[in-house]
């Protein structure tokens, strides 16, 4: 034990392996969770938690601690992966009604996913990386992303773009790359795992 | 029949649409938290703000984070968005120089939990109202359309 112990600490000295808190942060239903759950079955045999096409599903934030990542031989990467929970400028209990929910399960959840929002806005102070991941369906130039990456950049904190969903027919990668050109933006399906080492090989490349 | 009156009056009322146009001057006066407090107060109340001035990132974080505390039955939030007007060099270093000196005292008012410091809205253009009546912002580089439905 004592002898794994000294071990870790002489590879993170030498600089054979980085400690990153690594945070997976976006929009509502972008795809944070699916990409968490792949990053943490590649690298942790584990999922890290539930998806769902109802809004809100991730309303606390999940944690994988110590995910070893290999780089190469001799580079690895001890990874605190954080699923946040979806960034929104508003919560409608309604909406979660159009879904079938009951009005009093309604509002408890539009409850909950205010206190993530918050508690996810917290943690921004407390990650060393961050996976914006946006969905390629979509529009990116919301005010959400501009707000998420406006801020990162003042703390100086690193960013990948996550164009995710790639997998869907109406994906459109060149919007996210034209509206965000400052920044490394990569492709993939977090659900079936397209492009997916170019995601590691990029978050070995910025991960700070 | 007196009955039918308020009733027909009543959902006028809720038809109105108001939107205040608020000049950057008063919202400078305030620091960070009286300005988002000002801004929410009024847009929970079902009016649109305009204002000539822009929020850096971290006060629009903050605004977020503050909607998220007063979301409730009545009020599911707000619809942001922001034109920044093109700073030139100088104005760019100037900027910087500035909101280093913001960062920095922010984190030490938050360690020493003072006030917040008055920090100036930047050059541009904020829309902000309740979600409950604008539905949709298209938003480009240079410009952004409002959607806004009228409560029946």
């Amino acid at each position: 034990m004592v002898f794994i112990r000294f071990f870790d600490w002489l590879s993170t000295m030498l600089g054979l392996r980085r400690n990153v808190t690594l945070g997976i942060y976006g929009e509502v239903n972008v795809g944070k969770t699916t990409l968490a759950n792949k990053i943490s079955m590649d690298w942790a045999g584990e999922k890290i938690g539930k998806v769902s096409r109802i809004p809100h599903e991730t309303r606390t934030i999940q944690k994988k601690e110590k995910v070893e990542m290999s780089l190469n031989k001799r580079r690895k990467l001890m990874i605190n992966l954080l699923d946040m929970p979806g960034l929104a400028t508003k919560v409608d209990y309604k909406q979660f009604m159009k879904y079938g929910m009951k009005r009093k399960s309604a509002k408890t959840r539009a409850k909950e996913a205010t206190k993530g929002v918050i508690e996810a806005i917290k943690w921004l102070d407390n990650v060393d990386t961050v996976l914006a991941v946006m969905d390629s369906t979509k529009d990116p130039y919301t005010q959400v992303n501009l707000t998420l990456l406006g801020n990162l950049e003042a703390k100086g904190i690193p960013v990948i773009i996550v164009a995710n969903k790639t997998d869907l027919k109406s994906a459109k990668i060149k919007r996210i790359e034209e509206a965000f050109p400052d920044y490394p933006v990569v492709p993939v399906s977090a659900l079936k795992g397209n492009n997916i080492k170019d995601l590691y090989e990029a978050i070995g490349k910025h991960a700070k | 029949m007196r009955s039918k009156k308020t009733k027909k009056k009543a959902s006028v009322a809720k038809s109105n649409l108001k939107i205040d146009f608020v000049s950057s001057n008063v919202l400078n006066k305030k620091d960070e938290k009286s300005r988002i407090k000002y801004i929410l107060g009024v847009v929970k109340d079902g009016t649109i703000l305009v204002t000539d001035g822009v929020m850096d990132s971290d006060e629009e974080m903050n605004l977020i984070r503050e909607t998220m505390r007063r979301v409730d039955n009545g009020f599911p939030g707000i619809e942001v968005c922001s034109l920044k007007r093109e700073m030139s060099g100088y104005q760019r270093i100037l900027d910087r120089v500035i909101n280093n000196r913001f960062s920095i005292e922010r984190i030490v008012n938050r360690i020493s939990g003072r006030e917040s410091p008055k920090a100036n809205l930047k050059y541009g253009m904020t829309l902000i109202g309740p979600s409950k009546f604008i539905k949709d912002i298209k938003k480009n580089p240079d410009s952004f359309s409002v959607f806004a439905e009228l409560q029946r």
